[in-house]
């Protein structure tokens, strides 16, 4: 069975804008923990998040989000 | 508490960091019960080292109740002061790890006891039913505010 692992360009994206973990925290409205957890792969966001950020950034939720096959 | 949807999400991190410190404090409460005696048996004669521990355990049960005082004036809603339903995400998730690692933590702890009741019997002749219950609360309460401080620990930025 191919197993998958989320990545994620979070942080690429943030630090495109310049902006704190706090103050996309804010944006979207989440706590920091979230966006950080995030960002370091310990905890994948709901879709809704997922498509805050995705607006947010005004990319699509593929460009933050991405499956690798890890097998 | 408030019933709205919108909330601060920081209050939230906030109630949840301050109820890991009052279960830690209510664990502590139950151990120091069934440590007690033990504690002044090891310090036979020694009155300084007695007042020590008497003020090190009144220390912690003042910021206790401090901290449930704080915790019972906090504006988050009721899905999450009365079941842990958080309105942000991951503060809602780790409040499920903590309490499935809660209940994990006491089944593995009700089990060991179950298989070695005997021995424990032998081993602990004073150790009576309440003793025992005391035990119990302490290692909920250890294992909820352990993991809520080991999922929210620091990060970078």
């Amino acid at each position: 069975m191919i197993e998958y692992q989320l990545e994620n360009n979070l942080a690429k994206y943030r630090r495109k804008r310049d902006l704190s973990q706090q103050d996309l925290a804010d944006a979207i409205g989440v706590s920091r923990k979230t966006i950080s957890t995030v960002e370091t792969g310990r905890f994948t966001p709901s879709v809704v998040i997922a498509l805050k950020l995705a607006v947010y950034f005004d990319v699509n939720v593929e460009q933050l989000f991405e499956l690798e096959s890890t097998a | 508490m408030e019933n709205t949807s919108q909330l601060d999400p920081n209050v939230e991190l906030n109630f949840l960091k301050r109820c890991a410190v009052g279960s830690f404090m209510v664990g502590l409460l139950f151990f120091h019960r069934v440590i007690e005696d033990v504690v002044y048996q090891w310090f036979n004669d020694e009155v300084w080292a007695q007042g020590l521990y008497a003020l090190i355990f009144v220390t912690f049960f003042i910021y206790m109740i401090v901290a449930v005082v704080k915790t019972l004036n906090v504006n988050v809603s009721r899905q999450a002061y009365w079941f842990g339903n958080f309105h942000d995400e991951y503060l809602h998730y780790v409040s499920n790890q903590a309490h499935k690692y809660c209940l994990g933590v006491l089944g593995i702890t009700l089990l060991g006891a179950f298989i070695g009741a005997d021995f424990i019997t032998e081993a602990l002749p004073s150790l009576d039913l309440k003793d025992f219950i005391s035990l119990i609360f302490s290692v909920i309460s250890f294992s909820y505010s352990i993991t809520v401080w080991y999922l929210l620990r620091a990060d970078n930025d």
